[in-house]
């Protein structure tokens, strides 16, 4: 056939993901989430408050539960502010030879491994938070749909900038040379 | 090349008339789909002379869906130029698109009802794995749909084989093969339907209903007064003639004959093809398909049964083809197969002879059990157990003796069937409750790993697997976390190295 060859692999020789530095996201990147919890907390909150003074015409329910519904808020909040205080150092990434690595959560711990020439298209992004404060999100789209689709946040803007040319000149060399293997054999 | 076409494709080319027709359908459907409410308040809402309203916007709607129609149709071209599909559409903007022939992957053909009966094809170009999108002709005459194809496909193909020597060489000893894998035979089409899902038919003729009844409800047609009276005067007058009892045979009836309708339609005088590097189904009573499925754009092969097909030994095979990058539209194809030897036969078409390789089987921890067990079963059950006390309601009780009964032997069952197996070529995923399900994956077909722990599976150093293919993800979970890893580097290492493109 073709120049596919298959022997057998020996497990304990190939690369582990697992001994390796994760480089972590820049701290800064933690105000950005801590504006973004509390906005949409604001927001959600104004809606389901509007909800509850709709719905309750006397405005029995209201008059008498109004501090432990606010309460309520506070404590969910307060505690969101913690996982995402404690989780936020566990927020890392590692960019291989052949693949990027970007692990995230706290309670479910996540990592997601992208091999370079997987990678359909990838792109920089930046909400108004973190254009104040010069920080970008590198976006990696794979066929996989969109579970598989990374987006890595908390990068400066020159980074994720960097990253993306990297990443873009990966998946066209890996390809390539794939292609170059292909032919020679 | 041999076959010369007999149609020259480089004018500009119409669709079949019977094409307006198609469009005048397809305006009207989603006209309806979009007002269908309103009408619904006209038909039924409380007003004075609805007829005078009713009459005019039909007449009015009709005027304009027949001058868009026709208009449409006349203002559509295609034409082929440079290797390219050139195709130009559009009543006030006029709509240019091209589609290069290396994107599009297979050029499928459908009939419904009426291009049955003039004899004339819908056609789909599939573009999937590509950023370019879908698109299909409403109708083609037979013979330049057909040609279309094999210009397309040929001309696809020539560019191709270009890239190697060595690449023709295989394709021309495998064009040799053109198999016919099977045709079903109308017991066989039978036996499939009556063994079908038939609560699915039962949930999906429920949702119609349900969709009737909340629109009425919507528009303020009071629907439950109306059922309340009628069931009262039908329960008052029948219920001593036992209309209940015929109730009970007469609804599982109509269940079991919607399911073997909608199958025995959808399957209708299938034929199942080996043909060059993919394979070909034709199936459908009403509207009649024909479909190729590459072994380029397969990414996983499933196969399951249920308890009714495995006393037939039939199993049902999915090919789980990309998917294209707009739309997710399913690109799932199903075949009931009938004997277990049958689906060997499809793998080794697709795999060649690595299907025959040992693989190597391992279970799933039995934390997979106690963890579903401990937070969806035993922890609800004790809450709603004390409430039914608490509120001496003995319908709850008893309602929660039947929820902790059934879902545990189901999470039992469910965690005795799952299992993978592994080895060097594919991954295998088996899971089910009733039935059993599989799902076998080459390696290289896999697009990112995902590796996932909560705090109880840390505890107990546990991972759950997300393998995402460009057709769907498999997840493997609650895996020792070692095993997780070997599982992570070593598909990683084979998308990394393995040569194979993987579409």
């Amino acid at each position: 056939m073709n120049s596919f060859s298959n022997v057998p692999i020996d497990f304990d020789a190939l690369p582990k993901a697992e001994e390796i530095y994760y480089r972590p996201i820049i701290a800064k990147y933690l105000w950005v989430s801590i504006c973004t919890t509390l906005l949409s907390y604001l927001f959600f909150g104004g809606l389901f408050y509007a909800f509850l003074y709709s719905i309750d015409q006397k405005k029995n329910f209201l008059e008498q539960y109004n501090l432990y519904i606010i309460m309520g808020f506070i404590v969910l909040l307060i505690i969101q502010l913690i996982i995402l205080f404690l989780g936020f150092k566990w927020k890392g990434y590692v960019i291989r030879e052949k693949d990027i690595i970007y692990r995230t959560g706290l309670i479910v711990r996540k990592k997601v491994h992208i091999p370079f020439n997987r990678v359909q298209h990838c792109e920089v992004a930046q909400n108004i938070l973190e254009r104040g404060l010069h920080l970008a999100k590198l976006k990696i789209y794979t066929a996989g749909g969109s579970r598989s689709d990374l987006s890595i946040p908390g990068l400066t803007n020159d980074e994720a900038l960097k990253m993306k040319q990297f990443i873009l000149k990966k998946t066209q060399t890996d390809s390539s040379q794939k292609r170059i293997y292909d032919e020679s054999e | 090349m041999t076959n010369q076409s007999k149609y020259d494709f480089s004018i500009n080319t119409r669709q079949s008339k019977v094409a307006i027709l198609l469009i005048i359908y397809k305006f009207y459907k989603a006209i309806v789909r979009g007002i269908l409410p309103i009408i619904a308040i006209f038909l039924f809402g409380s007003g004075g002379n609805k007829s005078v309203y009713i009459y005019t916007s039909l007449i009015v709607i009709s005027i304009i869906v027949f001058t868009m129609s026709i208009l449409s149709y006349y203002r559509f071209y295609f034409r082929i130029e440079n290797e390219e599909l050139y195709i130009e559409k559009g009543v006030f903007k006029k709509v240019k698109l091209n589609i290069p022939f290396e994107r599009i992957q297979t050029v499928n053909f459908e009939q419904n009802l009426v291009l049955q009966l003039f004899d004339k094809y819908k056609v789909e170009v599939d573009t999937a794995g590509s950023a370019q999108k879908e698109f299909s002709f409403d109708a083609l005459d037979k013979n330049i749909a057909e040609e279309l194809r094999s210009y397309i496909l040929d001309r696809k193909q020539e560019s191709q084989i270009e890239l190697t020597d060595e690449k023709k060489l295989i394709e021309e000893k495998e064009s040799s093969t053109n198999d016919h894998i099977y045709t079903l035979s109308f017991t066989d089409l039978i036996k499939v339907g009556l063994t079908e899902n038939h609560l699915k038919a039962g949930g999906w003729l429920l949702a119609v209903i349900a969709y009737f009844y909340s629109l009425f409800n919507d528009i303020g047609y009071q629907v439950e007064d109306e059922i309340e009276e009628g069931v009262k005067t039908v329960l008052d007058t029948f219920i001593e003639t036992k209309v209940l009892i015929i109730g009970i045979i007469a609804i599982p009836s109509l269940f079991i004959l919607i399911s073997v309708v909608r199958t025995c339609m959808k399957y209708y005088q299938l034929k199942f093809d080996r043909i060059k590097n993919g394979f070909k189904i034709y199936s459908g009573l009403l509207n009649r398909k024909e479909y190729s499925a590459p072994d380029s754009k397969i990414q996983k092969v499933a196969w399951g049964d249920n308890p009714l097909r495995r006393i037939f030994g039939i199993f049902v095979i999915y090919f789980k083809q990309a998917r294209s990058m707009d739309g997710e539209r399913n690109k799932s194809i199903s075949i009931p197969i009938l004997s277990k030897m049958k689906i060997t036969r499809v793998l080794r078409y697709l795999y060649g002879g690595d299907v025959d390789k040992k693989m190597h089987r391992f279970d799933v921890s039995r934390h997979f059990f106690i963890r579903g067990f401990l937070y969806f079963i035993l922890i609800p059950s004790v809450i709603g157990g004390f409430l039914g006390y608490y509120l001496e309601n003995m319908w709850m009780l008893a309602g929660v003796v039947i929820y902790f009964i059934y879902f545990t032997v189901s999470r039992y069952i469910q965690w005795k069937k799952a299992a993978y197996f592994i080895n060097d070529l594919f991954i295998q995923r088996k899971k089910g409750i009733y039935g059993n399900y599989f799902e076998l994956i080459p390696w290289y077909k896999i697009q990112s790993i995902e590796l996932n722990q909560t705090i109880y599976q840390r505890r107990y150093n546990l991972a759950n697997v997300h393998l995402h293919t460009a057709a769907g993800t498999t997840t493997i979970p609650y895996i020792p976390l070692g095993q997780a890893q070997k599982i992570r580097d070593y598909g990683l290492y084979i998308a990394e190295t393995d040569s194979r493109e993987w579409m």
